[in-house]
């Protein structure tokens, strides 16, 4: 692709979604969607390769579907209240479509049925901003209607998603469609704490993304995609084999590592708000993700492959990909939980 | 376990790499007992039978799997109960330790008869005699215990005596006063 | 005066001494003759103890001290305190002269294992582990010595553990032992709970209102386990197949005496509870009389010893129970002695026929060995009670005060019938092993001028002649006031012990016509069954095969345990929990619900619309529904 092309459109791609922060207003808001969507779809096309381009088909109709429906809620809210201020959504229909839209938009079950057919179909750097810069827009609208959306609908869609996240990657073997999964399973958590503490859904987005792209990162790093692939990791690179167990663990959202605060702080809040039942549900069905992050984990560290290989082993190489980034976030993925007061504090 | 991890320092000690795809193959075997080591499913026919009996090495006249309730036995051959203690000690075993030769079925709980467990060689009193004796034993005991305790036992003693009016001068008794007289009782 | 500091700081000193040897296989490269320096230390250690005895003789020392807070929770404390009274004071040196003497012995006796030092380094942790007992104050420091005698016994007793025999005789002293600590962590968890103290001392002040059975239930159990008594007793007589010295050493002054030391420091608390007197009185009569029983039959040299031990041991729970501690330790003292005596010389004697232990194929060894020969008729006097060695004062004593107390009868006649046994048996390994013509294959000639062999020997037969009166004029008799009693009774241990002699000497006429064939040899080859018609042969075979008990419960609750744990493990665990209720389960609970996730998209974009239309839809209707009254349109 043309550098100046690459250029505009990742621009593009910037633009649009802050342009989605910084407004108030439903069409400005939905116009930096649209931009996003549109800057986004020559990118995940650009390999011309068939299964791009249907990825990217798919992706497009959906957004499509999606970014038409939030235009007609949010006329529809103008027409019957007077008002285009985003967090004045006040007429109850428009506020369901507009969360279903959105819903729609960032993959919730059970409207997430295009998220891991896509990523299946990207490459792992687009597959990356998919899983992560494209879910901001949404949720920048998402935090502003949530005085005003449903409850029962949105613990529904949150408790849905979690599962589905579950059951879904329980039967992958492909890693891009397990993040993907993974991904819907993190949006629910998110999306059911949503009504009680916004910041949360907030902090919890926030550690997602560097958790995702952690994993993105690795498996870029290995050019993996498939589990047999991990099992390999080790010749590659021994240490982040290592490193890479903590990091699919918290992920998992164990403790001592990054990924048990969000959990914990929404647990703790769902406990708060006499909903232990929920928070249970949530907390079993994060186990059938722990699964499949467990089987990972297996795969890479725990097993090594039958086959002996004759060449020496790659991690003597250099590898020419950027690491810093990479040994970054790894490490932000493994160490945060201990400043969770600090970043709590900073959300608040 | 503690096997492989000998193995793993001992070959990165030496650094030989060639270890490496020995290890690997320990590695897979962690995984447990594999499906082909499991007993097949129960034998029905003659034919089974007979095939069952070869893959335990033993004569189909002396085959005979555990009943087919669903314990998961298969085609397991159910062996006599007898425990080691039994097997002649002086007979050269292939493995003199557990007095058995190598390609012999092992009996489903080879570890319950093994000699420092169970022994079931004939005993020259019968179970029953044996028992009915240690049991009588005990409760004549027992019996007789309650008796002794009915009717205790104790023998007249007295404090001791000592001769010479209970030793009065040797005991720094007053010489001028008459010691009183210190009866002296036979028992 | 420093004499309290010096005397406190003596077991310190004993301790390092003996631990010296142990710390130097610490270097780097190990010393030679590794063994030597043992009984080297032990040796130091003695002599380094008579100077607390005679602080002690003299002057009358006898303290308790606490010499460090080890650990503290809530309120309660435990910490690491000695108490040295008479008991421990007297028992310290013994212990030490009889170890130093069977480690000597050792030296010889197993010249030929590859593994000697190790086995030196387990006899000395033996010891020390002893010693650690009888010096605590505190029943978490006696308990650690407690374990560590246990431990220490099944490693020393399968120490030839290629022999499934030993295996499984150090199996039944650990098994048995677990079965006796039962009762003591009942007891310590008793303390705890209701006197907040495991400081010994302590539990005697609180004791006035307090129903004590409970604990010292506990305690009579642990003493049972340790000490041998019926009931758990099996494992002493299996434990023959550990090396002689083992069987020395184990038998003598380490292990079966902590049961009865035990209850001896506990004792202010038993004589408070007749229960627990009577208890003790009737378990030690039952004992000693089965065990005496048991010894008569017996044709292997040395079970019968230890049969002999077994009874013995049961003599001390009656003195135990007839509420005479001092007398119970002074008879651990004096039979330390001459039992390592007769276990020392019967080693050597099985080791000069080439490892023949049946005393039916002995026989003229007293002019082969008349040395040996002399002091195993020594050790066997004492054993016996012959006036003026050192058994007679411990068992004329214990007999006297028997006689002169009031308690059970069928108890007091137990005790004497099992005295008389002692002169039988005794009699009988005399009679058998000692004299009469060789029955044995001639070999050359046994040696028995090696000085580690004689000279242990003959320092233990200067104890088993003049410890008893050594101790016994240096003991303070409060407990046993001089009575005045008739002659017969005054002499009544002499004289079922003579009465025994006599009895089995005119047996012995009648050797011919006893059923000497013993059972227990053909049960490995002949399947027939032995003839049981008369009473005589009943007796017989009970005594021979040691009243079944071994046989019934080392066949019964191990199959029934196996088959237990067997069902559980397979029955249970594998087909139930694993298989149908939690991993498999969940496996098939979850699988059906995974495989419609992963089947619905299809990658079909029409899905992906159709599921959101209908989602959209259905909540929009549904919230239409509730809330009826919804300005939809306007």
């Amino acid at each position: 692709m043309n550098p100046y092309v690459l250029m505009i459109l990742i621009s593009s791609l910037g633009i649009g979604t802050t342009l989605t922060f910084m407004s108030s207003h439903w069409l400005l808001a939905w116009m930096g969607l649209e931009i996003n969507t549109l800057a986004i779809i020559p990118l995940m096309a650009q390999q011309h390769h068939p299964r791009a381009v249907e990825a990217t088909t798919k992706y497009f109709l959906t957004q499509a579907t999606a970014a038409a429906m939030i235009l007609f809620a949010s006329t529809t809210n103008a027409w019957m209240t007077g008002e285009w201020n985003i967090q004045q959504l006040s007429h109850s229909p428009s506020t369901t479509l507009v969360t279903f839209a959105l819903a729609l938009k960032i993959g919730l079950a059970p409207m997430h049925f295009w998220m891991p057919e896509v990523m299946q179909g990207l490459d792992l750097t687009t597959g990356l901003i998919m899983a992560t810069w494209q879910k901001l827009a949404p949720f920048a609208i998402i935090y502003q209607i949530s005085s005003t959306t449903n409850p029962t609908l949105l613990t529904t869609l949150g408790i849905l998603s979690t599962l589905v996240g579950g059951w879904g990657g329980l039967n992958q073997t492909q890693l891009r469609k397990i993040l993907a999964y993974s991904s819907i399973a993190h949006m629910g958590w998110m999306i059911i704490i949503l009504q009680f503490m916004p910041k949360l859904t907030l902090l919890n987005l926030m550690i997602y993304i560097i958790m995702t792209s952690a994993m993105f990162m690795m498996f870029k790093y290995n050019n993996a995609t498939k589990i047999n692939y991990l099992t390999l990791t080790w010749s590659k690179s021994p240490v982040l084999a290592t490193l890479t167990m903590p990091m699919l663990l918290s992920l998992g959202g164990l403790p001592p590592l990054t990924g048990f605060m969000p959990k914990w702080l929404i647990l703790q809040e769902l406990t708060k708000q006499n909903l232990a039942i929920t928070a249970s549900i949530m907390a079993l069905a994060t186990l059938l993700s722990l699964f499949f992050y467990l089987r990972l984990c297996y795969a890479m560290t725990l097993t090594l492959s039958p086959n002996t290989t004759n060449t020496s082993s790659t991690w003597r190489i250099k590898s020419p990909q950027m690491t810093m980034p990479l040994a970054t976030i790894s490490t932000l993925t493994i160490m945060l939980l201990p400043i969770t007061p600090t970043i709590f504090s900073l959300i608040m | 376990m503690a096997a492989q991890g000998v193995r793993w320092v001992r070959t990165l000690s030496k650094g030989k790499w060639t270890g490496v795809s020995a290890l690997v193959s320990g590695a897979r075997a962690a995984s447990g007992v594999s499906k082909d080591m499991l007993p097949g499913p129960y034998p029905k026919t003659p034919e089974e039978r007979a095939a069952a009996a070869k893959k335990y090495n033993m004569r189909v006249e002396d085959y005979k799997p555990y009943p087919d309730d669903g314990m998961g036995f298969g085609d397991y051959p159910k062996l006599p109960d007898r425990s080691q203690h039994e097997r002649d000690p002086y007979y050269t075993w292939d493995n003199p330790d557990f007095r058995r030769n190598w390609g012999e079925p092992m009996h489903w709980d080879f570890d319950m008869f093994t000699r420092n467990r169970v022994d079931t060689s004939p005993f020259p009193v019968p179970w029953h005699t044996m028992c009915k004796h240690i049991l009588g034993f005990v409760g004549f005991m027992l019996f007789m215990f309650w008796v002794g305790e009915k009717f205790p036992c104790y023998q007249p003693v007295a404090p001791k005596q000592y001769p010479y009016n209970n030793l009065y001068l040797e005991r720094g008794g007053d010489p001028s006063k008459e010691p009183e007289e210190v009866k002296h009782y036979e028992i | 005066m420093h004499l309290a500091t010096m005397f406190n700081s003596n077991l310190a000193v004993i301790l390092l001494i003996l631990a010296t040897p142990l710390l130097m296989t610490l270097t780097p490269s190990p010393l030679k003759n590794w063994a030597i320096r043992v009984k080297t230390a032990i040796q130091t250690a003695f002599f380094a103890s008579l100077f607390q005895l005679s602080l002690f003789l003299t002057q009358g020392l006898h303290t308790t001290t606490t010499s460090w807070h080890w650990m503290k929770i809530s309120t309660f404390n435990i910490s690491l305190s000695f108490k040295f009274d008479f008991y421990s004071i007297i028992f310290i040196p013994v212990a030490l002269y009889v170890s130093w003497s069977i480690l000597e012995f050792a030296l010889w006796y197993m010249h030929a294992d590859p593994r000697m030092d190790q086995f030196f380094k387990y006899l000395l942790v033996f010891l020390i582990t002893m010693i650690i007992l009888v010096t605590a104050n505190n029943l978490y420091q006696l308990f650690i010595g407690w374990e560590g005698v246990s431990i220490m016994s099944f490693l020393l007793i399968s120490w030839w553990y290629g022999r499934a025999d030993a295996n499984t005789a150090a199996l039944q002293a650990v098994i048995y032992n677990r079965v006796g600590d039962i009762g003591l962590i009942l007891s310590m968890t008793w303390f705890v709970m209701n006197l907040n103290t495991w400081e010994i001392e302590q539990t005697f002040s609180f004791l006035n209102d307090t129903p004590t059975t409970l604990p010292l239930l506990g305690l009579i159990l642990a003493a049972t386990g340790k000490s041998a008594q019926f009931g758990l007793h099996p494992w002493l007589t299996a434990a023959m197949e550990g090396p002689t010295p083992v069987s020395a050493l184990l038998h003598s002054s380490t292990m079966v005496v902590a049961g009865i030391f035990l209850l001896i420091r506990f004792h202010p608390l038993i004589a408070q509870n007749p229960t627990a007197l009577t208890i003790c009185l009737c378990l030690g009569a039952l004992s000693t009389m089965f065990a005496a029983t048991c010894a008569l039959t017996q044709n292997d040299l040395k079970k019968i010893v230890a049969f002999s031990t077994s009874s013995q041991l049961g003599l001390m729970m009656v003195t135990i129970g007839l509420n005479q501690p001092q007398l119970a330790f002074l008879h651990i003292c004096t039979h330390a002695f001459f039992k390592a005596m007769l276990f020392l010389c019967s080693g050597s004697i099985i080791h000069d026929f080439k490892d023949e232990q049946d005393i039916r194929k002995l026989g003229h060894v007293h002019a082969l060995l008349p040395f040996t020969s002399a002091c195993m008729v020594v050790g066997s006097l004492a054993l016996t009670g012959m006036p003026f060695l050192s058994g007679f004062f411990s068992k004329d004593a214990i007999i006297e005060a028997m006689n002169t107390s009031y308690l059970n009868a069928w108890a007091l006649t137990l005790t004497l019938l099992a005295t008389s046994f002692t002169a039988v048996y005794n009699f009988r390994i005399t009679f058998y092993a000692l004299m009469n013509f060789p029955r044995c294959i001639f070999l050359p000639p046994p040696k028995e001028d090696y000085s580690p062999v004689r000279n242990p020997i003959k320092r233990l037969a200067w104890g088993s002649i003049l410890a008893g009166f050594l101790i016994t004029l240096n003991c303070p008799k409060t407990e046993t006031p001089i009575l005045t009693m008739p002659m017969t009774l005054k002499l009544s241990a002499l004289l079922v012990t003579i009465l025994g002699l006599l009895s089995a000497m005119w047996l012995k006429t009648l050797m011919n016509k006893l059923p000497n064939k013993s059972p227990a040899s053909n049960t490995m080859t002949q399947k027939s069954k032995i003839p049981m018609d008369n009473p005589a042969k009943i007796i017989f075979n009970f005594s021979n095969l040691t009243g079944y008990i071994p046989t019934i419960m080392h066949r019964m609750a191990p199959k029934a345990n196996l088959t237990m744990g067997q069902l559980m493990a397979t029955q249970l665990m594998d087909q139930t929990w694993l298989e149908i209720s939690l991993p498999k389960g969940i496996t098939s609970s979850q699988l059906p619900l995974t495989k419609l996730t992963s089947d619905i998209p299809r990658g079909m974009v029409m899905t992906y619309l159709t599921t959101f239309i209908f989602t959209t839809l259905l909540s929009t209707l549904l919230l239409i529904l509730t809330q009826p009254d919804l300005p939809i349109l306007t």
